[in-house]
């Protein structure tokens, strides 16, 4: 393992090192295979396909064996399974293989998801749409330019972090869940919070400064539907029958305040 | 309609299969639509509202999940189909609102859509694994898997968009994709228009929910309505 490593390293040695590129490239298709039994598992395997020359089955199996993380994440992991499998691998190793990947599943998902899912994504694609509602009447020519910068940032970035991923995944290997106790973990984290915040508040000034001008009942609508949303945590109602219940309250409110009858 | 069931596809594979480069998000795939068939406006109004609401909707682990962004495909496809409004140009409130409940009713029903396709998967992905164990390419299981999520996307968004179809049908007659008479339009713009600050209040809490922890709630709420003031 230890030459394997160091052979990553160095320049000269291109003969062991991992199909990077290749690799990444297949890893956008991670989750095409997801399944109830082994969930992203035989994903990895199509990913690993290129740095899986020779036939040998006890390998694939190691490969397509049960994990679930988060797909950016998971790159870490694809470079640590990948230098775990540049060794002969025999039946007993490849079931140790399998339940070392089953245990990366849990940090993979959960720092992915935090980070990923619940922030980053959420906070670029708010931003987005809050610009569009501050653009108002001019927003179908600044659309271009956000959905443009938005596609930009959030992919370049996701491939920057795969890229390094996967490097210091292959760089550890069975130690990988070292990765988890990071130093830039928490500053990121932090990071993301102050985001997130920012671009909730911009949601929230826009879409309120947008309502503001149509009048009372505007808002009152406004704050129904702000509150629905909120119960909707605490009561666990699906966000189909907030949004049933904001429109009806909507139209109930607006029935109230208008002085036209509905009816001819 | 096939090429709504096409964009469709397209945002399913890239919601949940291939990517996730955001491009099947509403914001951004709703709006491409909306400029392929000349309607950029309905895109941005369906674009905004499905992003808002589908913001807290996570895609983790095996859990179901809300296919939001067909859904607003879906609304904006459907809606688009109806011209505007003579009078004002603009599309009529209670088309929105139909597309609206239409894309709702589908982002919902898009729930089982994973797990009738996941349980397809279980015995693909096994062929594929067996396959490549025997040294072969496991191509044809690839295409296989490729071919079902592709499937899955296109009958879904096509099942929405004859549905809307049938429904507009239904409410305008047969020859709705003239626009609706203005009558109606006028009748019903006023009463229908008043979802949207109800729509954005929920979806500007969705954000709140998502992005802010609990214990910055307050903070980010204040700022938020401190800010409403002073664009206003």
């Amino acid at each position: 393992m230890g030459s394997v490593n160091r052979s990553f390293g160095c320049v000269g040695d291109r003969m062991n090192r991992p199909k990077k590129t290749n690799i990444l490239l297949r890893s956008l298709a991670l989750q095409l295979f997801l399944n109830y039994k082994t969930m992203q598992g035989p994903g990895y395997l199509f990913a690993l396909k290129p740095d899986l020359t020779e036939p040998d089955e006890n390998k694939v199996r190691a490969a397509a064996s049960l994990i679930n993380g988060h797909p950016v994440f998971s790159s870490i992991a694809l470079g640590a399974i990948a230098a775990r499998l540049r060794v002969p691998v025999d039946e007993a190793k490849a079931k140790e293989i399998a339940e070392w990947k089953r245990g990366l599943s849990t940090p993979l998902g959960a720092i992915g998801d935090s980070l990923i899912w619940e922030r980053f994504k959420p906070a670029l694609l708010a931003i987005v749409v809050a610009t569009m509602i501050v653009a108002g009447q001019k927003a179908d020519s600044v659309w271009g330019w956000c959905a443009f910068a938005l596609l930009l940032i959030y992919n370049l970035t996701l491939w920057s972090f795969r890229s390094w991923g996967f490097s210091q995944g292959f760089k550890l290997g069975e130690r990988v869940s070292e990765l988890a106790l990071h130093p830039a973990l928490p500053v990121v984290r932090k990071a993301l919070r102050v985001l997130g915040i920012v671009a909730a508040a911009f949601v929230l000034a826009t879409a309120g400064a947008n309502v503001l001008h149509l009048g009372q009942s505007a808002w009152l609508q406004f704050g129904i539907g702000f509150l629905f949303m909120l119960g909707a945590v605490f009561l666990r109602y699906s966000t189909l029958t907030v949004a049933f219940l904001t429109v009806l309250s909507s139209l109930g409110i607006a029935y109230l305040f208008s002085s036209t009858p509905l009816l001819p | 309609m096939w090429l709504a069931a096409l964009a469709g596809t397209v945002v399913y594979l890239d919601t949940s299969v291939l990517g996730q480069t955001l491009l099947g998000q509403p914001i951004v795939a709703c709006v491409l639509y909306g400029l392929l068939v000349d309607r950029p406006e309905i895109g941005l109004f369906f674009g905004v509202i499905f992003e808002l609401l589908w913001l807290a909707n996570l895609q983790i682990g095996a859990a179901k999940f809300s296919e939001g962004s067909i859904g607003a495909l879906i609304a904006t496809a459907t809606a688009a189909r109806v011209a505007p409004s003579v009078t004002s140009g603009e599309p009529a409130w209670i088309v929105l609102l139909l597309c609206t409940a239409l894309g709702l009713i589908f982002s919902h029903l898009g729930r089982e859509l994973a797990p009738v396709v996941r349980k397809l998967m279980n015995r693909i992905a096994e062929q594929f694994v067996d396959a490549c164990a025997r040294g072969e390419s496991g191509s044809k299981w690839t295409l296989a898997a490729l071919g079902t999520h592709v499937g899955a996307g296109f009958v879904f968004t096509l099942v929405g968009v004859m549905a809307g179809h049938f429904l507009l049908m239904l409410y305008f007659g047969q020859f709705y994709a003239l626009g609706p008479g203005e009558s109606v339009v006028q009748a019903t713009d006023a009463l229908c228009s008043s979802m949207w600050p109800g729509l954005i209040g929920a979806g500007s809490a969705a954000a709140v929910i998502q992005l802010v922890s609990r214990k910055d709630w307050v903070w980010a709420v204040l700022t938020g309505l401190l800010g409403a003031w002073v664009i206003a």
